[in-house]
């Protein structure tokens, strides 16, 4: 039996400071993607930016997010382009998505000194240049358990419940199993969001080699209520040969906190609405290609929900 | 500064800690805070949508509690009630598996009803799911006149029946005065949707509890659905109401709020 990987969750955590603005190990949402210093680095720009493009309306993509998951003795970068046009995620959204993979051997980083404590101040999120969107930073941490809340709720269903006599009516058993459940899609959802409520302004979720958390049917639903089925049987393998194993997804909150809407395109049509999925899971190779560069990684989209 | 810690399995990471002094704030969010994740609940959350009934007008589905929780207030509060908790059984190799289904109905008593049913191996878990399933099912509920059109309306605006199984229970409009005409559950349930006189009469085994509500339920529904002589003047076609608040921000002129 695996043992079960926890999950981590990225949370908007404000503006970010100067020093962290020319650092590439930052974690941020939106905002340009920096790549670490050296050749390197150099290749990885130019790679990424010939293949920019929105395959659909041909246009530049957004940098969504910019986070740093180091695994082993690697530093790895994964950049996360969307379109930003409603009208290239209704035509096909799983295709104005683009994810990246920098991969460089760890070194060694001299100590910084501490910070003097500076007093806990909001930094501001600067205003956004065209072709992106705000830039903000965000935190990481484990998921929590569970919420005050809840022990709340728990409560007052229970001394709801209390008041009530419980009758037993024989005749209901079999036409009162079948309609009592609402459709499995709405199921899914409301899962999704219980999970979400441990953690309302979650923006992303990380668990290399971890469970994506649903948002509407798995893909292979008949493997759905074993909760097997993680893998989407489409996923390519990597260039190296290897499979794809889940790392990052994304929750669509991200589009309330960067404010997809207001930063379109400036080419766009008067029509359009920004960005707007369902979730993203993104897919990396299962064994890193023990190697240094750049990659491209799979994305594996669901849409927003539609009755 | 220090890595993040390594999680168990594969030794990797997520970010740098180097967030030191703001970390301990990580768990510690307001827990009544809400991040929309659909178009419709971005919508609601900047107060772009000021009533209900134009999310009702466009049929958009609802997918979020939290969108309901949006228009009702204390000063207007969404009544709940729970109908009924029924332990259903079901056979298995291992003797009996027992598991509880609850009826929520919500209602704010000013026309607008909900109906939420879920099973589940607790008392407590049954009516905290079927609370939200109620809200999310919130139906406008169409309130007419028996006679002279004097006051508000305060009866439903023409026989509607609904059916559910085998029973099927019809509304039918009262002169003000008589109150509610039915058995206690059906008087709880128009009560709540804000119907204040009303005739019912019911056929079909109404024994049958989850039935009988569900049927009361899809009468209240029929009720914005019947086409009466005062609505047979046609209406303009309106604009989609995301397409509404698209114009607004292409008018207004996109700002960057957070300058």
């Amino acid at each position: 039996m695996e043992e079960k990987i926890p999950m981590w969750v990225g949370v908007p955590d404000g503006g970010m400071t100067e020093k962290e603005k020319k650092n590439p190990f930052a974690c941020k949402l939106g905002g340009r993607a920096t790549y670490p210093e050296g050749e390197l680095g150099e290749a990885a720009r130019k790679a990424v930016e010939e293949k920019m493009t929105c395959d659909i309306c041909k246009d530049k993509m957004y940098l969504l997010a910019q986070a740093y998951c180091p695994v082993e003795e690697y530093d790895r970068i994964l950049y996360v382009y969307a379109c930003n046009s409603s009208h290239c995620h209704e035509k096909k959204y799983y295709k104005p998505w683009r994810v990246w993979r920098y991969q460089q051997k760890m070194k060694d980083y001299e100590e910084e000194e501490e910070e003097e404590e500076e007093e806990d101040v909001e930094i501001m999120v600067g205003k956004a240049e065209p072709w992106t969107f705000p830039e903000i930073a965000f935190d990481t941490f484990e998921e929590p358990k569970t919420t005050g809340t809840e022990e709340e709720e728990i409560k007052k269903a229970e001394s709801a419940s209390k008041e009530l006599s419980n009758e037993i009516s024989e005749e209901d058993l079999d036409s009162i199993e079948k309609s009592g459940c609402a459709n499995l899609a709405d199921e899914v959802i409301a899962k999704f969001q219980a999970k979400l409520m441990k953690c309302p302004n979650q923006v992303l979720r990380w668990g290399y080699g971890g469970k994506p958390l649903w948002m509407s049917m798995p893909p292979s639903h008949n493997d759905h209520h074993t909760g097997t089925s993680d893998v989407p049987e489409s996923i390519p393998r990597c260039s190296c040969g290897k499979p794809r194993i889940f790392e990052l997804q994304i929750i669509p909150t991200i589009v309330y906190v960067l404010k997809c809407e207001q930063h379109l395109k400036p080419t766009t049509g008067v029509t359009d609405e920004g960005l707007d999925f369902g979730t993203a899971c993104i897919y990396t190779c299962s064994e890193g290609c023990e190697s240094e560069g750049i990659f491209e990684e799979y994305c594996h989209i669901q849409p927003p929900p539609r009755k | 500064m220090a890595d993040a810690p390594k999680p168990a399995g594969k030794s990797g990471g997520f970010g740098r800690g180097r967030r030191g002094r703001r970390g301990g704030r990580g768990g510690e969010k307001a827990p009544e805070e809400w991040t929309p994740i659909t178009k419709l609940g971005r919508l609601v959350k900047d107060n772009r949508i000021r009533k209900i009934e134009e999310i009702y007008l466009h049929s958009l589905p609802i997918k979020e509690v939290q969108i309901i929780d949006h228009f009702y207030s204390k000063d207007k509060p969404l009544q709940d009630e729970v109908m009924k908790i029924m332990p259903v059984q079901k056979q298995s190799s291992a003797g009996q598996r027992t598991r509880f289904k609850a009826f929520i109905v919500v209602g704010d008593s000013d026309g607008h009803i909900g109906l939420g049913v879920k099973c589940s191996k607790e008392v407590a878990t049954a009516i905290r799911s079927g609370l939200i399933l109620a809200k999310l099912s919130l139906i406008p509920v169409r309130r007419g006149y028996w006679g002279t059109k004097l006051g508000a309306p305060h009866t439903v605006p023409c026989k509607v029946t609904g059916k559910c199984g085998s029973v099927r229970v019809r509304l039918i409009p009262a002169p003000k005065g008589t109150g509610l005409v039915g058995s206690p559950v059906s008087k709880k349930l128009l009560g709540l949707a804000g119907v204040n006189d009303c005739f019912t009469c019911s056929i079909g085994q109404t024994k049958t509890m989850g039935n009988f509500v569900k049927a009361v339920f899809a009468a209240l529904n029929k009720t914005y659905g019947y086409l009466t002589p005062d609505l047979w003047s046609e209406t303009r076609l309106m604009k989609d109401l995301y397409q509404e608040h698209t114009d607004f921000l292409a008018n207004t002129g996109a700002k960057d709020i957070h300058a």
